[in-house]
């Protein structure tokens, strides 16, 4: 089964009235379109010369185009069919419509509509205006080296950021759209003859059994689309870097923009490639393996450091050596908390802290970090209410969970604590290994668009371990990972003896 | 009861790949009879108890060899399809019920020594039932993702657990290496006794009869089946000898954990006292065992009874916990882990021979008749 | 969903009923040392004095001692908890004492009791006290704050620096266990302000026979094989030198080397009378010698050598007679017989009744390799 979540599939939602044709006449036209967007200060009607009116969605249409290729040209003049119409217009793109909904539809989308008095057709003008901003760098996923834009909000724009990186006619862009009230647009890209067909099959699929109402950002969408949405994994990467969606392409991944979002979503997505950065390929091998240990390292770390305080301090205290036997006895001599409590009664000004500073502007932000973060700490220490030792490591723990190249699994690192520190508290060691065989199980049992999640370590193909935790030098990087099920396995024949 | 299917057609998702075998077993094979197999061994045949240890890993490569050669016999089929075949619906079946009780008598001796371990080590108040809950819920999470989660935690047991062969290098410092001369003092008998006690610590590769149908390339499945028990006897070997030289004669045999005991001396300079993460950590390794053996049973009623698994993965594990609370005292664990020992021998090292010649009678017979017909 | 409730009640049953009793580290009393005495009443009770840290920036002294008398050892634990405002906990015990006229009767019981209770390390040093164990740690020491730490650490820089054999009490345990050989303790003694290793005891099985000092502690390591390295000070005997001096000496030469490597090697030669070889192998370096020698001549080198080297053979000499004549054997002379000869059933007891009538010869092979910068 490839669609687990029990949305039940709507019908589209009834129209009051739906007609089956356009009416002719120019009033009834106009109250049909008032009466379809019930309230729209927006919505301009105008007759601009005898017979012929316009509409359009003020907001949405750029008014240069409108002024100088459908009114000028047709100013003063008397035309009498929609064909002389269309040939005095000098916009690109229009459409000869008779469905009324679809000329609902495109004047939704920023088209002008033309009508004739007594032609029960209409001419649709695309005459849009792009809504965004110009393109800035990535903030999220920011990188030393590397390409210094980021997705903004445009589609088209979006798309043409990829399609420069990948000047290719094998560049598939598949439209659907999603949500019958948003209708928002979702484009689909993959790489012919690289991405697997099945794959993106089920991907269409799944986006086309949504009957959602409406589909506002990329996330809300990874999480329908997604194996299991129950899980605390993600199981898409979201990025705002044209570059790594472009380089993920080649490896035979799929990706999901839509219009009005930033990220775009990657799919599908196995747990090891959320600590894996685009900027690993850009650096040295040694340096980029060397931080993917770091990051795989931090993680594991800032799960379990302070679990493994709580445990050691409250049951286990056998296992502490001499010399920290004193130092750690002393600082919590004072504390009238156990362990547990106080770990986890800092773990949450932690969190305060991150998400106070994450809500406020970035200055005043990172000044309410530092000072929160030392103000807090010292007076907590000099009250008795923790002890400087946890202090250090829950700090550390902290800063772990911030290297995680993916700001969503950074999340989940710090969620994921709370429960293993209250394991650890009820039941010391025995408790952080129940958290961490139920981890395993649990990452065991989830699969992304059907791959398995721990790919490539399980099932173990171990040539896609080349660039895993390790990064190889390139020219070892000639094979695209089995977890995408590429249709052509080979970026480039392996060249034997070293490059 | 309809009849079964006797050869499986497995969807091909499903299907693993014959190197994981190695881990599989190899995974199976490792559980709490490693933690205090020593000085059972011991007492049967003193300082040559290495020698044993090697005769019952030989041993277990001569049965897996026989077990690989019956399924051979057929193209794809598991122990219950087998049994369906040679011995009919009503014989056949009591066999695999029987084998199921089996793999549930394991499931819970294997719940029965871990908790004893945890009461014994670490929490001395915690109640029996409480730590079995735990692990049995931790095998019903596993088990009820199918064979691939299952074989998955097998994979990161045996990867996630090897570096602890490693530690053996700290007990090696107080190592009286003359501890092991002269070789071969134990006579026949007794060196045959030992690897009669190694029974219970080496059994767990009797799974392959119901991983069978899953294997992808059949043609390799002795190769890396073979790995894995190597790679056992291997672990078994270096314990062993590291414990025979690490304590003395009447020591080990007073040491009910050795390799527990052996973690004692390891101190590092952020943690002492090793055997309390190990202890814990064993929790990892006994995982898979008991995964697998509740898989082989409730694998046996969708095969065998033709009823709905699921279900029966709750059923099996909530029975198991019942006489968990009722087997309490040192004596009793080891009077049931005998007792274990005894139906293992016979069901893991003899019934695969008894088996392999009645399944080898009934495929000539029917090839001599296939023959003559022609 | 309805198994979402039945989860949650599972949940918070386990919670509940799963709660196992925590030992807080600031809220336990740790004992880091432990000494056993005779009660003084001749009652057959033990006396027992604890040090046990208790972590508090506030008080003056964070190391409380306690004496109290009882049958058991673990009895006496309780009777101290009962005088203490934090349960005692003996899971970061380090050191054990005992005093020689406990020793002198048997230490299997303590140390089985510490050997059995999984929160005692394996690693516990195990010493014998003269004259008790109270006086080492009922002393109020001027410059030790804490008197189990420093006893874990003085031990603890001994043995790395191989001053003293390990005396763990997994090596105890071993020892009284093995039929071949037989385990030691160091002895400690106080002297004024400051504890000190005052000699090796000799054990047969856990009853102290004997005692060498800490010099004759070396040869014990020495052939046993045990010895890595360290350093070493004999007193040559008087004249032994003079044919390389330019004048005599009247007194005795004391001289320092340090052991770079050493080996040992202890073969069975005749089986029936139970005949020895010990051959030992020593690489040095001259650290010290009290006489003016010119070491520039290789002549002079090889004597001071072979004077060394003689005195090494007569001091393990020594040592052996000493030893065996008590009925012990710490250096593995059995294990080395059990393990050579197929079939003798050595038992511990026949070992020991064997023991004193072996026959052991010293081999050394003693070289210097250099004298340091100087000549």
């Amino acid at each position: 089964m490839f669609f687990k979540k029990g949305i039940k599939k709507q019908g589209p939602s009834e129209k009051e009235k739906t007609i089956e044709s356009f009416p002719a006449s120019k009033e009834e036209v106009i109250s049909f379109f008032r009466q379809q967007f019930h309230s729209a200060a927006d919505l301009v009607i105008k007759e601009v010369c005898p017979h012929l009116t316009v509409l359009y969605l003020e907001p949405l249409i750029d008014g240069q185009i409108l002024r100088e290729q459908i009114l000028q040209p047709v100013q003063n003049k008397k035309i009498h069919s929609l064909e002389e119409l269309y040939s005095i217009l000098s916009v690109g793109d229009v459409n000869n419509e008779k469905d009324p909904e679809k000329a609902v539809e495109s004047l939704l989308n920023g088209s002008t509509l033309l009508h004739l008095d007594g032609t029960p057709r209409v001419l649709l003008a695309s005459t849009p205006q792009s809504i965004t901003r110009s393109l800035s760098t990535p903030e999220l996923e920011s990188q030393v080296i590397g390409m210094q834009v980021a997705f903004n909000e445009c589609l088209s724009t979006n798309i043409g950021l990829l399609r420069k990186l990948i000047s290719s006619t094998s560049f598939c862009h598949d439209q659907l759209v999603i949500g019958h009230q948003s209708k928002s647009r979702a484009s689909i890209v993959y790489l012919k003859e690289i991405a697997s067909e099945e794959l993106v099959t089920t991907v269409k699929e799944r986006i086309q059994k949504l009957s959602i109402d409406a589909l506002i950002d990329t996330p809300v969408l990874a999480e329908l689309i997604e194996d299991n949405s129950l899980s605390i994994f993600p199981q898409s990467i979201l990025t705002e870097r044209p570059d790594r969606v472009a380089s993920q392409l080649t490896n035979g991944k799929i990706a999901i923009l839509i219009d009005g979002s930033s990220h775009a979503l990657l799919l599908p997505n196995p747990l090891i490639e959320f600590f894996q950065s685009k900027e690993d390929q850009n650096i040295r091998w040694q340096i980029a393996t060397f931080l993917r240990l770091l990051r795989i390292g931090s993680m594991v770390f800032s799960i379990f450091a302070t679990s493994f305080y709580v445990a050691a301090l409250t049951y286990h205290y056998e296992v502490l050596p001499q010399p920290l036997l004193v130092p750690l006895g002393e600082s919590r001599s004072r504390v009238p908390f156990p362990p547990v409590f106080e770990t986890l009664l800092l773990e949450i000004v932690i969190e305060l802290l991150r998400e106070a500073g994450a809500r406020l502007p970035t200055k005043v932000g990172q000044t309410m970090g530092i000072v929160g973060g030392i103000v807090i700490g010292t007076a907590a220490v000099e009250a008795g209410f923790t002890s400087n030792i946890l202090i250090i490591i829950i700090a550390l723990s902290a800063l772990a969970s911030f290297t995680s190249p993916s700001y969503m699994l950074g999340n989940v690192i710090r969620l994921l604590r709370f429960p293993i520190i209250i394991l650890a508290g009820l039941w010391g060691f025995y408790g952080i290994m129940l958290g961490f065989c139920f981890i395993l199980i649990h990452l065991l049992r989830q699969s992304t668009l059907g791959v398995p999640y721990l790919a490539p370590f399980y099932p173990p193909r171990y040539k896609d371990w080349k660039d895993s935790i390790i990064r190889f030098p390139a020219q070892f990087l000639y094979k695209r990972p089995d977890a995408t099920r590429p249709q052509d396995s080979y970026k480039f024949p392996p060249s034997d003896g070293e490059g | 009861m309809t009849a079964m299917k006797i050869n499986l057609a497995e969807r091909p998702q499903h299907s693993i790949s014959a190197l994981l075998l190695f881990f599989i077993l190899h995974s199976v094979q490792v559980g709490v009879g490693l933690q205090g197999f020593q000085r059972i061994v011991f007492k049967s045949a003193g300082h040559d108890a290495w020698i044993s240890v090697l005769i019952s890993g030989i041993w277990s490569v001569i049965v897996l060899l026989i077990m690989v050669k019956t399924l051979s016999f057929y193209e794809n089929t598991d122990l219950y399809g087998i049994h369906f075949d040679v011995f009919g619906k009503w014989i056949g079946g009591l066999f695999s019920a029987l084998y199921m009780l089996y793999c549930l008598f394991a499931f819970f001796i294997i719940i029965r020594n871990y908790v004893e371990v945890i009461q014994a080590w670490l929490f001395p108040q915690l109640d029996a039932w409480f730590v079995a809950l735990t692990l049995v819920v931790m095998a019903i999470y596993t088990v009820s993702g199918g064979i691939r989660v299952l074989v998955g935690l097998c994979f990161f047991s045996v990867l996630f657990s090897a570096w602890m062969i490693l530690l053996l290098i700290f007990p090696i410092e107080y190592a009286d290496w003359r501890s092991l001369l002269p070789v071969m003092e134990a006579n026949i008998t007794h060196l045959m006794r030992g690897a009669y006690d190694m029974t219970f610590t080496i059994i767990g590769f009797e799974v392959l009869y119901f991983i069978n149908p899953y294997i992808k390339e059949k043609e390799k499945t002795l190769k890396f089946s073979a790995l894995g028990l190597a790679y056992t006897l291997f672990v078994y070997l270096s314990v062993m000898i590291v414990s025979l030289v690490y304590f003395s004669g009447a020591q080990l045999e007073n040491t009910i954990w050795a390799t527990l005991t052996l973690f004692k001396i390891i101190h590092f300079p952020f943690v002492e006292r090793f055997e309390y993460l190990a202890i814990t950590f064993w929790m990892l390794i006994i995982l898979p065992n008991l995964g697998m053996y509740l898989w082989c049973a409730v694998r046996g009623m969708s095969r065998v009874f033709h009823r709905n698994e699921k279900s029966y993965i709750y059923w099996f594990s909530l029975l198991i916990i019942i006489p968990v609370c009722f087997v309490k005292t040192r004596n009793d664990v080891n009077t049931l882990n005998g007792f274990f020992a005894k139906i293992a021998f016979g069901v893991v090292f003899c019934y695969p021979f008894l088996l392999f010649a009645v399944t080898w009678i009934k495929k000539t017979y029917k090839e001599r008749k296939r023959r003559k017909s022609i | 969903m309805k198994t979402f409730p039945l989860i949650v009640l599972l949940i918070f049953s386990l919670i509940l009923s799963g709660c196992t009793e925590p030992k807080i580290l600031e809220r336990v009393g740790l004992i880091t040392a432990v000494g056993y005495d005779d009660a003084e009443d001749g009652s057959g009770k033990i006396k027992g004095t604890t040090a046990v840290l208790q972590v508090d920036p506030d008080a003056l002294q964070n190391v409380d001692i306690m004496t109290d008398e009882g049958y058991t050892s673990k009895g006496i634990v309780n009777l101290e908890n009962l005088r203490s405002s934090r349960k005692i906990r003996s899971g970061q015990l380090r050191v054990a004492l005992f005093s020689d006229r406990l020793a002198k009767k048997g230490l299997i019981n303590f140390a089985d009791s510490l050997a059995r209770d999984p929160s005692i390390s394996e690693i516990v040093y195990m010493c014998i006290t003269e004259p008790t164990s109270a006086d080492i740690l009922n002393h109020q020491y001027e410059n030790i704050p804490d008197i189990g730490e420093y006893l874990y650490r003085l031990l603890d820089q001994n043995i790395k620096n191989e001053e003293i054999p390990s005396p763990t009490i997994h090596e105890f345990m071993k020892g009284h266990y093995a039929a071949g050989f037989d385990p030691v303790a160091p002895i400690l003694k106080r002297k004024g302000e400051s504890v000190k290793i005052n000699g090796i005891a000799l054990m047969k099985n856990d009853k102290m026979v004997g005692k060498l000092n800490t010099k004759e502690g070396y040869y014990i390591k020495l052939i046993n094989g045990r010895y890595k390295g360290g350093n070493m000070e004999f007193l040559l005997p008087k004249g032994s030198l003079d044919p390389i001096l330019p004048k005599k000496e009247n007194k005795g030469i004391p001289v320092a080397i340090d052991t770079l490597q050493s080996s040992s090697k202890i073969d069975l030669i005749n089986a029936k009378e139970k005949k020895f070889n010990v051959s030992l192998k020593i690489r040095a370096r001259l650290l010290e010698i009290r006489v003016p020698v010119n070491l520039d001549v290789p002549k002079n080198m090889v004597f001071v050598q072979n004077v060394i080297q003689n005195k090494i053979k007569k001091q393990a000499d020594d040592v052996i007679k000493y030893a065996l004549s008590k009925e012990t054997d710490p250096f593995g002379f059995g294990e080395s017989y059990r393990s050579s000869v197929r079939n003798s059933n050595l038992t511990r007891d026949q070992w020991h009744k064997d023991v004193s009538s072996i026959k052991v010869n010293v081999d050394v092979d003693f070289k210097l390799l250099r004298t340091g910068v100087i000549d």
